[in-house]
């Protein structure tokens, strides 16, 4: 779990270099090898910390509908 | 050849068009009486309490990958399930374009329609003894 905060963490701050109306999903807030590096378990763990933190702080990040593959996005507003 | 032979399929439909039509209409019903688009509802439901389950196992420093694994196992059988039900609609859908069709008919087909045969026809196979004419709602009509 102290890894997933951190990570948690990483994901938040990266939220930050995005712009207005961008569409993203977690995994695109980490460099794909750091992402590949994340065990599934935790990948899972990261999804669900993150969408509760976004629902929670309702700042200007929003979930929006998911990918057909069931992905959470969100959109920067 | 091919064209008067899809016209003579066509025609033979039309002409049996009380029969064919009561079997469709089964047909519409057996597809929609399989659709069950509570499934995908049902597994959401289930994805739900998991990440919950996930977050308190997390937190209390349990071990997780049993319900990760249940999460993927999940999420794939959705994945699955939309799949199946994307097919049943469009069954239906050209199961009932027939049935519009077969209505609305009143008369033979008296020369080769372009646009019918590609509402209507899925594939013509050439034997040496006959053709036979896939329609797209599954019939086939040997001529």
């Amino acid at each position: 779990m102290g890894d997933v905060n951190e990570l948690l963490e990483q994901a938040i701050k990266e939220t930050e270099n995005l712009n207005e109306g961008e569409v993203f999903l977690v995994k695109d807030l980490f460099k794909g090898y750091v992402w590949n590096r994340i065990p599934r378990k935790d990948r899972l763990l990261l999804g669900t910390l993150f969408l509760n933190y976004v629902n929670k702080m309702e700042g200007n990040i929003k979930a929006i509908e998911k990918t057909s593959s069931n992905q959470q996005r969100y959109q920067k507003v | 050849m091919i064209g008067i032979a899809t016209v003579e399929a066509i025609n033979k439909l039309i002409g049996q068009k009380d029969g064919f039509l009561t079997i469709l209409k089964e047909n519409i019903e057996t597809v929609i009486s399989e659709t069950d688009n509570n499934i995908v509802s049902e597994i959401d439901k289930k994805l739900e309490e998991l990440q919950k389950d996930l977050l308190r196992l997390a937190n209390s420093k349990e071990d997780y990958n049993d319900i990760a694994d249940e999460i993927y196992r999940l999420r794939e059988e959705r994945h699955k399930a939309l799949a199946e039900e994307a097919g049943k609609k469009g069954s239906k859908q050209r199961l009932e374009e027939m049935e519009k069709f077969l209505n609305e008919q009143s008369t033979l087909l008296e020369k080769y329609d372009e646009q019918l045969v590609r509402r209507l026809i899925e594939k013509v196979t050439i034997f040496d003894e006959k053709l036979t004419i896939e329609f797209k709602s599954g019939v086939e009509v040997d001529v």
